[in-house]
């Protein structure tokens, strides 16, 4: 039995809805963002959108409107459906607030009501005494607009005020107009019309035709003006002039268009404010856009502030290690029509390389926080003359400095293995110089603007910096030697801290210290015989941590209590395999720490949760913020001869580039693969295989005519996996000797495939139409020929998504250290949305244990809308009768990253009073397995 | 199907569209196939068709000798061609077989292990398919024209059960016993149907011209009854007020999403109702020939868009558009009258039984499979060295 986890690598990206308004508080601004089945919540300042919580649905978001309780009228519709479901045809819908925003997910509300014919568009209108639905429908005459007032006593459609038939055949949208116009535009492919039931105005301009039109949204509030979008990415504004009658009533005098410029080919728009526009796309990038008053040179008033982005629709993809770093880069079809590229997509930070110097015997690296002015000018050159400056400084010591310079106000701290010097920063002279008694050589040493903290053998010495003084203030002994010490002020100390964090060598322990007395306050024992290497207190998101890196590349990491000094929730994850240091800097206004090591990570935290991100670089041994005027917000790294200085990327993204693309297929051939040195293709149902002939001509071998229609193929080995349109997957075999096809075995269900692929020699995973995901199995054991026949289906998850393609590989570094990543192989999948997940092999109990596990989250995790998991997969429309579900769900699993750490608690003590023994004593494998698998999704 | 599986690729469509357009287009294009036989093996007309939908691959059939036969649909030949076998057969040499002619025979909805039949010989069985042995016997007093299970029901077990008798009456699976009698009918019950939407809702045909969709919860007689006038008096005479047709009512059929209610009567006509109301439609299907003096079984098509009716036809069986009303084409291949008909929704395909002691299966029309006739392939391949027959392949499928 196969056993498999399906995991998120990137969330999806395409918009599928968004909305203006005040949601998370009367005097916020918000923009909420639907994609698919999350949602964004941001807030909209005057720097631009400022995130603030997002949220993840068991369903897909249909329809996304905001509303406020007893004020609006738009809730109707949606409950009318749920409760009419006798006369509505009935959709499975769901409905569910969250605040004041009322969500509704499932399929399209279409409704049927007493007519036999297509609804195409429905809204209220506005302005009228009982709630009225206005809405353009399709029968075989053609299309036509109906009103309909609702009673809420009886629960039904009355006939409303207006109608009008016959309306453009491709009358696609109504919009309601507000007071004081009222009534309802409608656009079509050509037109767009103004109804009200007594004035009807209609306006043709010949700019609307090149294309159509799928989106609107309301500028102003009394409708006097409206942002069109439409199928080429066009966006226009749509003006109602108005006049005053003699009796001072205000009514519609005419319509106006004008084309205001290009975006991405949007889903949907919402005006937020100032001019500025967020452009929702589907089909590409989503866009911040400003309309300017005056057009710019090509005649736009569109000038793009931001841009998000997409994947979505990923048409197909393949995994590449251009690097040749092992590390997989995914390149993916993206985007749709003009808006089509090809991305390269990897797991990690991308640093670009700005300058780099070829320097032999790099022992360390420095920083220098430049003030105001003085070396904020440091170019290459100067830094270079500054690196070797030092060293020559250095010389004249004979020691070597350990790196730590640090300059305030004009005077700066050198600490060598003799000697801590005080230095000013202009003249170079000595100030100040500190040794140690014995003049034994300081072993280890920290320091941070006002103290200095080191360490000579196993006594530890605390200075305090003064104005052209350095004191020593205290001293002590500690058990065993020491091996890195950390004093990084934390909190409110304004540059001073109050602990001092200390690894120690033999006993493999780290303490923290009150300063200045020494006084013990913690001692954690770390365990194994791998001495710590560096240790550094940091705080992600307003909480405190302490780091504590070994000399094997593992990484302990602790919450910390800066007033007890007090560490708690114990976590251990491998980052490389060689001595790791530790260095802070901050990017984007928030903190992060670089691991130096073989692997060079980025610890950042995200949802108060720390993740650990690779890097594009090979080996860095030292690391040290920069940000000068040539180098804005850079990074110095440098290893054993190189030193780089470089920006990193935003984090907390896939890396994605975008390169160019366009491609154009002919003919009825679904795919093609190279099979065995020659070429396998699928023509309608037929599947052929041509080889070379010596004039290299393609001539064919053999055929297979057994299919519906032959879409997906893929190979291993002499096995053919062909993915039929409505008939789920066939397994082929070649047989060389003979050339020619051999039916294996074949999948009964009538599965419609959209993607399918080769997990090893007897699974087979297959994605199909209703956004499920399956696998088969091959039972070669089986007594019987008809049981052979027959690929059993023995997992089924609900994606929730449409998968196009799948792809062998995986976006994580292989053989992470001895990381036990209790999973096989790896499939990666890319949908239309833009998500690109993860399918990888457990072993039975991982599995049972995972299942357990996400049985108990779903108790404790409250979901959003209250929409039950359980209810999730069910949603699917395909009919699923008891099959063993051996694929494990990811939507709870991402969850526990963002649990609080009572709740994780609790469903881990759920889980831990359910389980084997065996498996709740092995809390360690648990949760290192978990956070392994957690660190494959991110 | 390019632009279609472009538009599904792209997430431009909703992945159902595709699958409702291929459907429709299948269902269009429904023939004879040389590809497909089904084992002959009733020496007798054949009443009645039912294809399991649990893995949509057994199919049971029951004909005019009291015979019952359970056929696997499935290809296991690895070849396109196959004749669906008959796995196993209650034949006249066992002790259990009916007496008299099966008109309805019923899969148990929730698990293939079971099925039920009814026949002219008074009984209602149900059977163990391992054994093939009736596990439970219902006797009534008259002839049974019809029964059916809900395909839906999890509340209930309940065969509603169609006889000679006026009363339609409720079999409890469950107790093994006759519970429930719905009054209210005059003539004989020719067809009775559970609704796929709602589990108590259930209707019933019958010769005195009426239709009546009944909660079975209720004591009180039906919830009401179809009217082809929709209470429209002055259309109709005095006796004929409340019917649904002006002749017999003998066959039955909810649409998939059980919104909809087909009826036939023996006035040649074939009405379309709203089932949560009861009203007429009122679409115009044109003379549709019915002389049947038994149960007629017919069948909607599902998954398509829009929706089929297939309905035996004489020797035909005619495929209308269900909404438009238009007839669409008549399946012509029985050599006598067609008397029951199952649409298989996985695979859009129709298998119709006949007097004629056929099954026969209407399969649709497949792509052109790009079948190279390898001589005049080598002989093009001289004419025109110039052309790569690789590219030349890939055009011609596509105009085909």
């Amino acid at each position: 039995m196969s056993y498999n986890y399906v995991v998120t690598a990137q969330k999806p990206t395409a918009v599928n809805a968004c909305v203006t308004g005040h949601f998370t508080s009367a005097e916020d601004l918000n923009l909420l963002i639907a994609k698919n089945t999350r949602l964004e919540i941001y807030v909209v300042t005057a720097e631009g959108l400022r995130p603030v919580k997002e949220v993840g649905l068991y369903g897909k978001i249909a329809v996304m409107e905001l509303f406020r309780p007893k004020v609006c009228v738009r809730t109707h519709p949606e409950e009318l459906s749920l409760k009419q479901a006798s006369s509505v045809r009935k959709y499975r819908l769901g409905l569910t607030r969250v605040g004041d925003l009322l969500l509704i997910t499932g399929a399209a509300l279409l409704t049927r009501c007493a007519l036999n014919s297509q609804v195409i568009d429905v809204q209220f209108l506005y302005g009228c005494q009982a709630p009225t639905v206005c809405f353009i429908y399709q029968d075989p005459q053609g299309r036509h607009v109906k009103t309909y007032e609702v009673s809420l006593r009886e629960k039904e459609f009355n006939k409303g005020p207006w109608k009008q038939e016959n309306v453009e055949a491709e009358a696609s949208m109504v919009i309601p107009v507000p007071e004081p116009f009222g009534g309802a535009i409608i656009i079509g492919q050509e037109s767009i019309t103004y109804h009200n039931g007594d004035k009807y105005l209609a306006i043709a301009p010949p700019t609307i035709k090149q294309s159509t039109i799928v989106c609107h949204n309301r500028v102003d509030p009394n409708g006097s003006r409206y942002l069109l979008g439409d199928m080429e990415g066009r966006l226009f504004m749509l003006l109602l002039e108005k006049e005053e009658l003699m009796d001072g009533a205000v009514v519609l005098k005419d319509l106006h268009v004008e084309l205001l410029g290009e975006t991405s080919i949007a889903e949907c728009l919402t005006y937020l404010d100032n001019g500025v526009v967020f452009v929702g796309s589907r089909l590409g990038d989503s866009q911040l856009v400003k309309l300017n008053v005056d057009s710019n040179d090509q005649g736009s008033y569109v000038a793009v502030m931001e841009t998000f982005t997409n994947l979505g629709p990923i048409v197909d993809m393949c995994v590449v290690d251009l690097e040749r770093q092992g590390q997989g880069q995914l390149v993916t079809c993206s985007g749709a029509f003009k808006e089509g590229s090809l991305r390269i997509i990897r797991n990690g930070i991308g640093i670009h390389e700005h300058a780099s110097i070829d320097l032999p015997g790099i022992k360390g690296a420095v920083k220098f926080l430049g003030g105001a002015s003085s070396r904020s000018t440091a170019s290459v050159l100067e830094l270079s003359r500054l690196v070797k400056h030092t060293a020559v400084t250095t010389h004249t010591h004979t020691t070597e400095p350990y790196c730590t310079v640090v300059v305030f106000t004009c005077v700066c701290v050198q600490i060598t293995s003799v000697s801590v010097r005080l230095v000013t920063q202009d003249s170079k002279a000595l100030v100040s110089e500190w040794k140690e008694p014995q003049g034994k050589n300081i072993s280890v040493a920290s320091c941070n603007s006002t103290q200095v903290v080191l360490a000579v053998g196993r006594v530890l010495y605390y200075l305090q910096i003064l104005t052209g003084e350095l004191k020593q203030i205290s001293s002590t002994e500690m058990e065993h030697e020491v091996a890195c010490l950390d004093i990084t002020p934390l909190g409110e100390s304004a540059g001073e801290s109050s602990i001092c964090a200390v690894g120690l060598w033999t006993d493999i322990s780290a303490r923290l210290l009150k300063l200045p007395c020494f006084s013990p306050l913690h001692k954690e024992m770390l365990g194994g015989e791998i001495i710590p290497r560096s240790i550094l207190m940091t705080t992600f998101e307003g909480s405190h941590y302490l780091l504590c890196a070994l000399g094997d590349g593992a990484l302990f990491y602790f919450g910390l209590d800066i007033q007890t000094g007090v560490l708690s929730e114990r976590k251990k994850v491998t980052l490389g395999t060689q001595p790791t240091v530790l260095r802070t800097f901050r990017s984007l206004s928030t903190s992060n720490v670089f691991a130096c090591s073989d692997r060079p990570t980025v610890i950042y935290s995200s949802n108060h949760k720390l993740v650990f991100s690779n890097v594009n670089l090979k080996e860095v041994n030292y690391m040290c913020p920069l940000n000068s005027e040539g180098y804005p917000d850079s990074l110095a790294l440098a290893n054993n001869s190189t030193l780089t200085i470089g920006t990193i990327d935003e984090i907390q993204k896939l890396h994605i580039r975008t390169t160019v693309a366009e491609k154009e297929v002919k003919g009825a051939v679904y795919s093609m693969v190279e099979f065995n040195g020659k070429l396998l293709a699928s023509i309608n149902s037929t599947v052929r295989l041509y080889e070379w002939t010596a004039e290299k001509e393609l001539r064919t071998e053999c055929n297979h005519y057994n299919n519906i229609m032959a879409l997906y193929l893929k190979t291993k080995g002499d096995f053919i996996l062909v993915g039929d349109l409505m008939r789920s997957v066939l397994l082929l075999a070649y047989k060389p000797m003979e050339g020619s096809f051999e039916e294996i075995a074949r999948d009964f269900n009538p599965n419609w495939m959209s993607a399918v692929e080769i997990l090893d020699d007897d699974n087979f995973l297959g994605a199909e139409n209703a956004f499920n995901l399956f696998v088969c199995q091959k039972d070669s054991a089986a007594t019987t020929d008809e049981e052979r026949q027959h690929l059993q289906e023995v997992g089924l998850f609900h994606l929730g998504e449409f998968v196009n393609v799948f792809s062998h590989g995986s976006l994580v570094l292989q053989n992470l250290g001895e990381s036990s990543t209790p999973t096989q192989g790896s499939v990666l999948f890319g949908t239309v949305n833009g998500m690109i997940g993860l399918v990888t092999s457990l072993s039975e109990s991982w599995y049972s244990l995972l299942l357990d596990l996400q049985n108990r989250l779903n108790k404790v995790i409250k979901s959003v809308g209250k929409i039950e998991h359980s209810l999730y997969p069910s949603a699917a429309v395909r009919d699923v009768n008891s099959h063993s579900r051996t694929l494990s769900h990811t939507h709870t699993h991402t969850h526990t990253l963002t649990l609080t750490h009572s709740a994780r608690k609790g469903a881990w003590t759920l889980l831990v009073s359910h389980c084997d023994v065996e498996a709740a004593t092995d809390d360690l494998l648990w949760r290192r397995g978990l956070s392994t698998l957690l660190h494959h999704s991110f | 199907m390019l632009s279609f599986l472009y538009a599904r690729q792209s997430g431009l469509d909703d992945p159902v569209r595709l699958r409702r357009a291929e459907s429709t287009r299948r269902v269009l294009s429904l023939e004879l196939n040389h590809n497909r036989d089904v084992d002959r093996i009733h020496g007798n007309g054949i009443n009645t068709l039912d294809i399991e939908v649990i893995d949509g691959r057994y199919m049971l059939s029951g004909g005019s000798d009291g015979v019952i036969v359970i056929y696997d649909l499935e290809n296991n030949s690895k070849k396109p061609q196959y004749t669906c076998k008959a796995i196993c057969t209650v034949g006249r040499s066992s002790r259990h077989v009916h007496k008299f002619s099966v008109e309805t025979v019923q899969w148990y909805p929730h698990d293939t292990g079971m099925f039920v039949s009814s026949s002219f010989d008074k009984t209602l069985k149900v059977w163990d398919t391992e054994t093939l042995k009736p596990a439970e016997e219902f006797q009534f007093d008259g002839n049974v024209y019809c029964h059916h299970m809900s395909p839906i029901a999890r509340k209930h077990s309940l065969v509603a059960v169609g006889t000679k008798d006026p009363k339609e009456q409720l079999c409890d699976l469950k107790s093994g016993s006759r519970i429930h009698i719905l009054q209210g009918h005059r003539g004989e019950i020719l067809s009775v149907r559970w609704s796929p939407r709602y589990e108590h809702i259930l209707a019933t045909a019958s010769t005195d011209s009426r239709v009546r969709v009944w909660d079975v919860r209720r004591a009180s007689g039906s919830l009401f009854t179809l009217d082809q006038h929709n209470g429209d008096k002055s259309k109709a005479s005095s006796e004929a007020v409340n019917t649904a047709h002006n002749g017999r009512v003998n066959g039955l059929c909810f649409t998939a999403d059980g919104l909809h209610l087909l009826t036939t009567g023996t006035d040649d006509r074939m009405r379309l109702w709203n089932s949560a109301t009861g009203e007429n439609t009122l679409v115009n299907y044109g003379k549709v020939v019915n002389e049947s003096r038994k149960g007629l079984r017919f069948t909607v098509s599902r998954g398509c868009s829009p929706e089929f009716v297939f309905v035996p036809c004489g020797s035909s069986v005619a495929v209308y558009g269900l909404h438009s009303g238009e007839l669409i084409t008549m399946l012509r291949g029985h050599y006598n009258n067609v008397d029951c008909c199952e649409f298989h929704p996985d695979y859009q395909e129709l298998y119709s039984g006949g007097k004629d002691c056929n099954v026969l299966a209407w399969v649709p029309v497949l792509r052109q499979p790009d079948i190279e006739d390898d001589e005049t392939n080598s002989k093009r391949g001289e004419a025109q060295a110039t052309i790569n027959p690789a590219f030349e392949d890939a055009w011609s499928s596509d105009e085909d």
